[in-house]
């Protein structure tokens, strides 16, 4: 439990002070150590900071939200087929 | 056993219908107000941003303290030659500038421009989006599509979306972003791409001469620098030649930049 909050200040840290890279790298190795919807929830806000309609992502502005969603729905598989993570 | 197997599902499940909502409230803001919470948020982030950066100036003026006199000495000379080489070259400039408003007056165009000093909040290299955040909004009468500058005359970016004290701004040179410029002494009209990071790229016909050191401009009543050429390339069977150039500003030692007011 501790663990995971610490994870979610770092992540949080990350977005306010760090490059873009830093963020999902961040994220990934959080989802990797738990299945955690909140980051989600960090994404949005990374987002709503930043975001703006450019023509690299096309106009969509939740680039960051769709990357964790992404690497949410990665680690949940990862979790069932993989032999690291069973018990 | 039975009673594990059923959380097991039900937080399945709830994830599931989690995701799924998530997703829709990703459609339904992309498609409606991307920007719905921006405002609120930058109210939070603003005074954080404000700290970091105080606490930066602090930190960096404390370093300074280590540094030996010799080394400051010498830095404090060459900051004086280089200070009076640059107070000779503004006061002609001034001269010119001067010069300009009087002639475009005698064919009765009036320049008046009036810009806002702002911090930079957030810079470029935090964002995925190639964007920053600027300290001043709508209560200093920003609004979007305001072009922003930086060491006062070089153009490097428009208003995104502005909030009551902050503002977002787009960079020029974002991947894939168009602009239109002038380059080189001819005025050569052309298309920049935006390569990002300050990097632009230009296709003009091979017979047009641009060379490595012209200037590009922002077209407009009072020109704007764009950028410097950097590099010329022309294949031997291409009936283009390739021109890059680059802001002059550097993008992330950005600390200041000046809003073109309206």
């Amino acid at each position: 439990m501790r663990n995971r909050i610490l994870f979610n200040l770092l992540l949080i840290v990350s977005i306010f002070f760090f490059p873009w890279w830093v963020v999902l790298i961040v994220g990934a190795l959080f989802l990797l150590a738990f299945i955690a919807p909140e980051v989600l929830i960090l994404g949005l806000i990374a987002d709503f900071l930043y975001s703006a309609s450019i023509p690299n992502f096309f106009g969509f502005q939740f680039v960051f939200s769709l990357t964790f969603l992404i690497f949410l729905v990665t680690a949940i598989y990862m979790r069932k087929h993989m032999s690291l993570y069973s018990p | 056993m039975n009673y594990l197997l059923q959380r097991k599902r039900l937080i399945k499940r709830r994830l599931g219908i989690g995701i799924a909502v998530f997703i829709i409230v990703v459609v339904i803001l992309q498609a409606s107000a991307p920007n719905v919470l921006s405002g609120a948020l930058f109210i939070v982030t603003k005074p954080v941003w404000e700290a970091r950066n105080a606490a930066s100036v602090y930190i960096k003026g404390s370093i300074e303290m280590f540094r030996s006199k010799q080394s400051l000495v010498r830095e404090n000379q060459a900051l004086k030659r280089e200070r009076s080489v640059l107070k000779r070259t503004l006061l002609s400039q001034s001269e010119i500038r001067t010069e300009n408003i009087k002639l475009k007056e005698m064919f009765g165009r009036r320049v008046s421009e009036s810009t806002v000093l702002s911090a930079v909040l957030s810079r470029p290299n935090k964002s995925l989006y190639d964007t920053f955040v600027i300290g001043i909004g709508l209560d200093r009468g920003a609004v979007a599509g305001n072009l922003v500058l930086a060491s006062g005359n070089i153009i490097i970016g428009r208003i995104d979306a502005v909030y009551r004290s902050t503002a977002t701004v787009t960079l020029f040179s974002t991947p894939g972003t168009e602009n239109a410029v002038m380059v080189g002494p001819e005025r050569i009209s052309a298309t920049a791409i935006g390569k990002g990071g300050g990097n632009f790229e230009i296709k003009l016909p091979r017979g047009v001469d641009v060379s490595e050191g012209d200037a590009v401009i922002f077209p407009g009543i009072s020109a704007k620098v764009f950028g410097i050429v950097e590099w010329v390339h022309a294949e031997p069977a291409d009936a283009l030649q390739t021109i890059l150039f680059k802001s002059p500003v550097n993008m992330l030692e950005l600390q200041w930049v000046e809003v073109l007011i309206k």
